[in-house]
């Protein structure tokens, strides 16, 4: 009996040290490889002082952009209700447009063209940038495709708002776009805003059809699901769906915590963030990402499933054991222990 | 249906619990306040280290469909002795009826 205790200990140890070995080389890869996702920012963000209006101008539509939208163009309002752009003041201005296709992305994508209005007050008058610097070829970075367009406005009267109009040589499903407005009289006073806004109202009209069709196949199925017992479309997991395990500060939290435990597991991977640090003007968020998306875009796919399949194998054997270790158990009559009891 | 038996067996095995330690737990939370911090303090502790817990998984390479088959096990450990005692004490009222 004390050398299977003795026995069960080392094995224990055995795994546990293995277990670290794997966690250290996988956190030893995951630094080298992506851990870089540093999110930086500089302190005097100002959020919610700026926003992104589309084309359709909710609040207010004296401001809205004469002119069609059209299959592969759109117009960014870009106001700030606290601000104005100063007559007599130089704003170094950038604009950077991130799509991401979700599959497929099409050959050679290019935004053809950039224009600008602003909005002195009364009238929408176009503006001539002083310097423009323009990428038309969007470049890929990751699953990601960006373009940018850079330029110096020297404003002669004072501006509400600005107005972009970007068009693109092919249909873009969204658009992120960024703004960095930089007054060079103050370099400090620099206001950075990012949104996600649709690049076209076809493709609102296809989401909202693929939404619609998805709702009502969930509906045909929640209609079978109660109209037929047979069908029971429920995995392992859902049986934790609604897990409660009631008050606070009770004995019940110690008893329940594998049950929490279990609960947790089947929650989807999701990148450790670390709680913000600041210093001085800086701030920094460091993230963690998950592994396997990471390990996937660096090694061989075949490799890493071949690596799965075993692992996975391993511990699905051992599970499939002692599930027949329990159902023997279970045909023992005199085994009438509640298992809840060892929780 | 068999999720709506499962579930119903669960949430049973989860009150018959609550009753069990109802007692216990009025003490500590009426008598020894300080008890029922530590309890809470712990439980905290866990639950953020739980929220990892998807993260470590991900690293070892461990599919869904495994995860997924260990909670059905591990519910299936918990729900399946009492289901049988169940059907078994039913059978003895039955058979003690029948005398």
């Amino acid at each position: 009996m004390e050398n299977e205790n003795k026995e069960k200990i080392f094995t224990f140890f055995k795994v546990f040290i293995l277990c670290c070995v794997w966690f250290f080389i996988a956190l030893l890869f995951t630094f080298f490889f992506a851990i870089a996702k540093v999110d930086a920012q500089a302190i005097d963000y100002i959020p919610d002082a700026w926003a992104i209006g589309n084309y359709s101008c909710p609040n207010n539509n004296n401001y809205c952009v004469p002119g069609i939208q059209g299959s592969n163009n759109v117009w960014v309002r870009y106001f700030n209700s606290n601000h104005i752009f100063q007559s007599g003041h130089t704003y170094n201005i950038i604009f950077i447009g991130k799509v991401n296709w979700s599959g497929t992305p099409p050959s050679n994508p290019k935004a053809t063209s950039y224009s600008m209005q602003v909005w002195n007050g009364s009238s929408y008058i176009t503006a001539t940038p002083d310097r423009y610097e323009s990428v038309t070829n969007m470049h890929k970075q990751g699953d990601d495709y960006y373009f940018d367009w850079s330029f110096q406005l020297d404003v002669t009267f004072d501006v509400d708002f600005v107005v972009f109009n970007v068009t693109a040589n092919i249909l873009i499903p969204n658009l992120q776009v960024t703004f960095t407005i930089e007054d060079t009289a103050n370099q400090t006073d620099t206001q950075v805003i990012t949104d996600t806004i649709y690049f076209n109202s076809q493709n609102i009209i296809n989401n909202n059809n693929q939404n619609t069709q998805e709702i009502t196949n969930s509906l045909g199925e929640i209609n079978d699901l109660l109209s037929d017992d047979s069908i029971d479309s429920n995995t392992g997991t859902s049986f934790f769906s609604n897990f409660d395990s009631g008050s606070t500060g009770t004995l019940t939290d110690i008893i329940s915590l594998p049950l929490d435990f279990v609960n947790s597991l089947s929650n989807t991977c999701e990148p450790i963030v670390f709680p913000t640090f600041n210093f001085h003007n800086f701030s920094f968020t460091l993230t963690i990402p998950c592994l396997s998306s990471l390990v996937y875009s660096h090694f061989n796919n075949s490799l890493i499933n071949l690596l799965r399949l075993l692992i996975n194998g391993i511990i699905l054997y051992r599970m499939l054991v002692w599930f027949v270790e329990f159902v023997k158990n279970l045909k023992d009559p005199q085994n009438d222990d509640l298992e809840v009891m060892d929780l | 249906m068999i999720n709506a038996i499962i579930s119903g067996i669960f949430n049973l095995i989860l009150s018959l619990v609550n009753v069990l330690l109802y007692p216990i737990n009025l003490v500590i939370s009426s008598a020894i306040p300080d008890l029922s911090n530590v309890f809470t303090t712990i439980r905290q502790l866990f639950n953020y280290l739980f929220m990892y817990s998807s993260w470590v998984l991900d690293a070892s390479l461990i599919s869904s469909e495994t995860i997924s088959l260990f909670i059905l096990l591990f519910t299936l450990k918990l729900t399946l002795p009492l289901s049988i005692n169940a059907v078994k004490l039913a059978i003895k009222w039955y058979n003690s009826l029948k005398l």
